[in-house]
């Protein structure tokens, strides 16, 4: 094996940990936005509502790579930013790529959330209603679980769709697998066998995921459904 | 700030030119992976299947890569000195390869909505395979998945501005450019997010007409 393969492996691992680190804050953020402003949608109405809205419009309708570079070269002209505490996370590219997945993978997975929940028998909420419940019990003790069964298919490809996100990090400096694979590429202009490589990698990756989930998927099953 | 906006414009432009360009390649593309996919010879169905499944979980970005620097390398050697196709014809190539596979999979879907009994009828009235895909099957088909295809059009104009990376000047390059110039990355990026916005909003609302209309025409057939 040539110098040059020895040096790609051993910038490898690195590179690897940066892409599952991205991919999985990435993930959780996102779904941590998804859950509130899914909600928020389902039990809002009006002018509330519509306020709500235009994040999901906004973040869908524009491409995630200019949402990153708005994050990253933008909002340092930002005084006030600049001077908070969170400028310790937000002024690294680690921070802003997360920011950046997260948000816009939020917003597509803030629509599916409320898909999930619209989809819910009407019934169910007023039978929650008659037996006294709070709106915030019929959503949490009603609403949501059986949503997050319906959700789990659609979650491997909101994973993967995160992780194929993660490769606009190699456009702010950050040398994850993509960023290796580029550098390697431009050094040795052998396109193909990094490419290769760098494929496998992601490919298991987005494999594994997939898995996972569909574990997940029959784990949480409702019996004889 | 304006005298960038003719630049802008015309980057928009490139990003339209190229989103067009890259989806008529992927509609090609997809209907001969949807007719490999459903040939008999189990190595071909496995390899459209396969090249599906690759695609789905590899970045955009590095398929961009590979195709502009792969495409000089093989150039390259072939003639002897650096030729290469340019980023506007790679990002076509690129994009086109990825969402030839996300269009094969929305086709199939409206394919197999169609009953079976149809293909028969058109071979038993002597039409052949082609003829039979052709006048029979595609015309429902486009209505069929035209949901789909829609969403798959507003995913691509927004994966253009990877295209930006290997140094296309389109909506995104043109806005770093003009960021860079005036030292005043949130105008400019915001005023190409609002330019990209445009287009998905206006590409959206014409896909809702074209969906209404289709399918007020199939209403209409249906009640006769």
């Amino acid at each position: 094996m040539s110098d040059i393969w020895l040096n790609f492996i051993d910038k490898l691992p690195d590179a690897v940990v940066l892409t599952a680190m991205i991919t999985f804050i990435g993930f959780f953020l996102a779904q941590t936005i998804a859950l509130i402003c899914g909600s928020l949608l389902h039990v809002t109405s009006g002018w509330t509502r519509r306020v709500i809205r235009i994040y999901p419009f906004v973040f869908r309708g524009t491409p995630l790579l200019i949402q990153l570079f708005l994050f990253y070269y933008g909002l340092s002209q930002i005084e006030w930013i600049r001077e908070s505490i969170i400028w310790g996370i937000l002024g690294t590219p680690v921070g802003c790529i997360i920011l950046a997945v997260s948000l816009n993978a939020g917003a597509y997975s803030s629509e599916l959330m409320l898909g999930a929940l619209q989809n819910i028998p009407e019934g169910q909420r007023e039978a929650g209603k008659a037996i006294g419940l709070s709106r915030l019990k019929i959503l949490v003790l009603i609403e949501l679980p059986q949503a997050y069964r319906f959700l789990i298919p659609s979650l491997s490809n909101e994973v993967i769709f995160i992780l194929k996100g993660s490769a606009l990090a190699s456009m702010i400096t950050l040398m994850e697998l993509t960023g290796i694979t580029k550098t390697f590429i431009a050094k040795t202009f052998s396109p193909f066998e990094f490419f290769i490589a760098a494929g496998l990698i992601y490919l298991l990756i987005g494999y594994a995921l997939s898995q996972g989930f569909r574990w997940l998927e029959k784990k949480y099953a409702i019996p004889g459904r | 700030m304006i005298d960038f906006l003719p630049q802008m414009l015309y980057g928009t432009w490139i990003t339209i030119a190229l989103a067009l360009c890259s989806s008529i390649f992927a509609l090609v593309l997809s209907l001969i992976l949807v007719w490999f996919a459903s040939s008999e010879i189990r190595l071909i169905s496995f390899l459209a299947r396969l090249y599906a499944d690759v695609i789905r979980s590899v970045p955009e970005l590095l398929i961009i890569f590979l195709i502009y620097y792969g495409s000089a390398s093989m150039l390259t050697a072939f003639y002897g000195e650096y030729v290469e196709i340019g980023p506007f014809f790679s990002g076509v190539i690129a994009l086109g390869l990825v969402f030839g596979a996300y269009a094969a999979e929305v086709i199939r879907g409206a394919i197999n909505d169609i009953p079976r009994g149809q293909t028969e009828a058109g071979l038993a009235i002597g039409l052949n395979q082609v003829k039979t895909f052709m006048l029979i099957i595609l015309p429902q088909v486009s209505r069929r998945a035209l949901p789909g295809l829609g969403n798959l059009w507003l995913i691509l104009v927004k994966e253009t501005s990877l295209v930006s990376a290997i140094g296309l000047e389109e909506l995104m390059r043109k806005s770093s450019i003009a960021a860079g110039v005036h030292h005043d990355p949130l105008t400019y990026y915001l005023v190409g997010a609002a330019l990209y916005l445009l287009i998905t909003t206006v590409s959206s609302t014409g896909l809702t007409v074209l969906e209404h209309r289709v399918n007020e025409h199939n209403f209409k057939g249906k009640r006769v």
